[in-house]
């Protein structure tokens, strides 16, 4: 090998990514003092680099983020429920499994919960062609703009009487919430799904519907049903005139899918 | 493989030692990845999960950094890269260069050579005297796409396979624009030892 194909080499050689010439280049840097030197100098370019290279801070409470996203001493908790991962696929919904964790509400009932649902529910007010921006800190026009988010998958329901006005990510009593909105007729239905973390829903009445275990509750004239599922809470919001036994169907078809 | 853990708890406390001290590199991967903040979030969540699954299997006393970023490198690839907001392309500047390096000789003169740390190699020169901040500076001058590569291979260590993984590009592209890249700042931090150098000498 010549002075100036080492040089051409010289910076795979210093990588160890010569392969079939390395053996050659390295018989050139043993037998000339000023390729060795070069090679010498490109390796301390490398670490020259590696030492003046200043990393991005992370945002501020991402460690705790991650800390909080670990699994628990004790019983497993599963992250992610399997209807979000199959369906949810895009960034948005990592992005929404992930960061309900962010805020904890300490001593948030399911009462608080309801409301806020409710108050969201009430929120996303009808606009000619979809749904209005809410008033939550995280409203975000580029998940409105009046159309439904291309990035979030929504559940699907054959029913050809429902369907989907908009879906939006929102920020709920302090947390990240997906909202999925459907109509029927001229009543809407809203869905969330958020992380239970803090929520207890103890105090809400439960029911059975084919097999299946759901809380339920009114308030203010609406009528929530909720159930959670690995770490996940789903809610169907809508007003109290839809029969209770109409959302537990929306509910249940909606947690077989 | 190293001992089980006494239980979850012990496993935890030892994760957020050894694991979490690396928070910093993991998310500037993520984000030189995913180019958004909100993806590399996300991503450095997804492999501290997924290493705390497998932290069993991490060998202590090991590189413990290189493990992290190689799974945020297999969860970027086989989870994020398709929804990546920006995909990675080629540009045509690139294109163009790439081409004219396939000359047989003399065709990669117009991008740069070695003449810079040629020189200083040729006078025992050495770095020791540019600064972090001419570093950096150097860095910075590159275009997108070569400091990107530059930025794998040196400050996280992946191999050109790896690096071609990531960026979605043939190795043979990885080696050449990690070539040029190298070749610019030979250029730069050469001038800047020179130039220090002369200092040095009044």
């Amino acid at each position: 090998m010549k002075c100036q194909e080492f040089e051409e080499r010289v910076s795979a050689y210093v990588d160890g990514e010569l392969e079939a010439q390395a053996a050659e280049a390295e018989a050139h840097a043993v037998s000339c003092a000023r390729c060795a030197r070069l090679a010498a100098l490109e390796k301390q370019m490398k670490q020259r680099l590696a030492a003046a290279y200043t990393p991005v801070e992370p945002p501020v409470g991402l460690r705790r983020r991650v800390l909080q996203a670990l699994p628990a001493a004790g019983p497993v908790r599963s992250l992610a429920s399997p209807w979000i991962r199959r369906t949810w696929i895009p960034a948005t919904a990592a992005a929404l499994v992930l960061i309900a964790v962010l805020v904890a509400l300490p001593g948030a009932g399911a009462r608080d919960f309801d409301r806020a649902l409710i108050e969201h529910h009430q929120a996303l007010a009808e606009t000619p062609g979809g749904i209005k921006p809410c008033t939550c800190p995280l409203r975000s026009k580029k998940f409105f703009q009046g159309k439904i988010n291309a990035e979030i998958s929504v559940p699907s329901f054959p029913d050809k009487k429902i369907s989907l006005k908009g879906v939006a990510l929102c920020r709920v009593s302090g947390r990240k919430v997906a909202c999925i909105v459907f109509e029927e007729g001229k009543s809407r239905i809203s869905f969330f799904i958020t992380e239970r973390a803090n929520i207890s829903l103890e105090k809400l009445p439960e029911v059975v519907f084919k097999q299946r275990f759901f809380r339920v509750s009114t308030y203010e004239g609406f009528r929530t049903v909720i159930w959670n599922h690995r770490g996940q809470n789903y809610s169907v919001v809508a007003k109290e005139s839809m029969p209770q036994e109409r959302l537990l169907d929306l509910a249940l078809a909606w947690q077989a899918q | 493989m190293r001992p089980q853990f006494k239980d979850e708890g012990e496993k935890r406390k030892e994760f957020e030692t050894v694991a979490l001290a690396h928070l910093k590199a993991t998310y500037d991967l993520a984000l030189r990845l995913t180019r958004n903040p909100a993806d590399a979030e996300d991503l450095v969540q997804d492999t501290f999960v997924r290493a705390f699954r497998f932290f069993h299997q991490f060998e202590p006393g090991t590189n413990c950094r290189s493990w992290l970023l190689r799974i945020v490198k297999n969860t970027f690839i086989n989870e994020y890269r398709r929804r990546a907001r920006q995909p990675v392309t080629m540009e045509y500047d690139e294109a163009r260069t790439t081409a004219s390096e396939r000359r047989p000789s003399g065709g990669s003169s117009t991008t740069g050579d070695s003449a810079g740390l040629n020189d200083l190699a040729s006078a025992g020169g050495s770095l020791d005297q540019v600064l972090d901040e001419e570093v950096a500076h150097a860095l910075g001058t590159l275009n997108d796409d070569q400091r990107q590569v530059l930025v794998l291979s040196d400050i996280d260590g992946f191999s050109y396979q790896e690096v071609a993984d990531l960026v979605g590009a043939p190795v043979g592209t990885v080696r050449s624009r990690l070539s040029r890249a190298r070749s610019t700042l030979r250029g730069l931090l050469s001038d800047y030892a020179r130039k220090h150098g002369l200092q040095s000498r009044s």
